[in-house]
């Protein structure tokens, strides 16, 4: 056959077919960038004013119309988001030390597993044996 | 009414024969121009579709209790997918006035013209210094039966987690079709649960558009359902482990736009078969068999 027909074209792929879509959460542990990378992605042009590039041809322009008005805004926003979120993480970091520190200690004070009812039991004895121990001497 | 008058685009393209196309034939085009246009650095005839889909234009990213929801997100979009030219022969960068002509071979993966997935147009194609004038003729296009006829399509049953307790068989006495001709076949049923209520079976097609665009994000699938659907079987007692089987016959409309699979979205017929149980809270059970609908 000599006959010269141009080739099918590839068709797409149905939502199916692409897999699920990955919510907001999944994105955000996924993301591996720093936080001063993502700030500069923040700031972009091209992110920012391609977040709307979905939108039908009218409304899109109009929002980049508005986008547009506050990109000013949006980048003092990055600037004064950055040492924000510095001191922020520093906060997390002290909490997470603080409970980490005393997660290990009950950890080894209670032998690395929930106690057995006895052992249980046994903790709460002690206790109040030395609780009334302090008592009496405080009285006497 | 236009509020100002449409610019004369000095071209006027037609197309011969009149007729509707098959697959492989050859299409000749007329092209006829008021004026002769200079600097021409190529002049062709275009044959092609408007594929019209479906889409997403604001997804939601978030997961409902549901799955993920759109409501009101989807809109339409129209993009010509190229299927042949041919160049129009003119000399020393000027097209003149009059008539030229060119003929394009259909291919033979044409789908056919589909409503409102695909529309067939011969476009006048010219590029040039300056503003190039435009004109298209459209065209229809159906398609034959399939060759080699499909020995085997899919049956889709249990897409309902509430109503799953019907092991369903459809079979028809053929899995191509023409668009007119009558669907006669048979639904097998076997309750795999007791059953208590009786129940009413259904037949109806079914012809979903499943939107797969190549860049934009998909839409969810656009039903359609032939109405009115066609009762089989009233008060039927269905029994567990016991296969029922059910005649059914249902008729293709005359002008059924064919199965078509074009780049962003496909169409494809369905026979739907539902055994919906008696009372308030009786379910509806459902399987679908496909089939292939040709016009030509």
């Amino acid at each position: 056959m000599s006959i010269n027909e141009p080739p099918p074209p590839q068709r797409g792929l149905t939502g199916a077919e692409r897999g699920p879509d990955l919510t907001d959460l999944e994105h955000q542990v996924a993301d591996a960038r720093s936080v001063p990378q993502k700030l500069l992605a923040a700031a972009n042009p091209k992110n920012y004013f391609g977040m709307v590039k979905e939108y039908p041809a009218g409304i899109k322009q109009f929002l980049w119309l508005c986008l547009g008005i506050l990109y000013p805004f949006w980048l003092l926003g990055v600037v004064i988001a950055w040492p924000v979120i510095i001191v922020l993480k520093a906060v997390g970091w002290v909490l997470f030390q603080i409970w980490w520190f005393c997660t290990g200690w009950f950890w080894k004070r209670l032998g690395g597993e929930k106690p057995s009812k006895e052992r249980r039991a046994e903790i709460d004895q002690e206790r109040a044996a030395k609780l009334a121990d302090s008592n009496a001497q405080q009285y006497e | 009414m236009r509020l100002l008058p449409r610019r004369r685009s000095g071209a006027t393209l037609s197309v011969t024969p009149d007729r509707p196309f098959l697959p492989t034939e050859s299409i000749t085009a007329t092209v006829t121009l008021d004026e002769p246009l200079d600097d021409v650095t190529d002049a062709q005839i275009e044959i092609g579709y408007v594929n019209t889909y479906t889409y997403e234009w604001a997804r939601n990213s978030t997961t409902d209790l549901v799955g993920p929801t759109s409501a009101g997100g989807r809109s339409d979009a129209k993009d010509w997918v190229s299927a042949g030219d041919a160049p129009i022969v003119f000399a020393g960068g000027t097209l003149a006035a009059g008539t030229h002509t060119a003929t394009v071979r259909l291919p033979s993966w044409s789908p056919g013209t589909s409503d409102p997935a695909i529309a067939w147009r011969a476009r006048l194609k010219v590029e040039r210094k300056g503003k190039s004038p435009e004109a298209e003729a459209p065209f229809t296009v159906v398609v034959p039966a399939p060759d080699p006829l499909p020995t085997e399509t899919r049956l889709v049953q249990g897409e309902r987690a509430m109503a799953n307790s019907i092991r369903f068989e459809i079979v028809t006495d053929a899995l191509a079709y023409r668009a007119g001709s009558v669907v006669r076949g048979t639904i097998s049923v076997t309750p795999t649960e007791p059953v208590t209520k009786s129940a009413t079976a259904d037949v109806r097609f079914y012809r979903p558009q499943v939107s797969h665009p190549l860049e934009k994000p998909p839409s969810p699938v656009i039903e359609w359902f032939s109405r009115p659907h066609v009762t089989v079987a009233k008060d039927l007692m269905l029994a567990q482990g016991v296969t029922t089987e059910i005649p059914f016959e249902l008729t293709l409309p005359a002008d059924a736009s064919p199965t078509v699979e074009a780049v962003h979205n496909s169409i494809h017929w369905w026979v739907l078969a539902t055994i919906t149980y008696a009372g308030m809270t009786g379910a509806i059970e459902r399987a679908r068999r496909e089939i292939v609908v040709y016009n030509a």
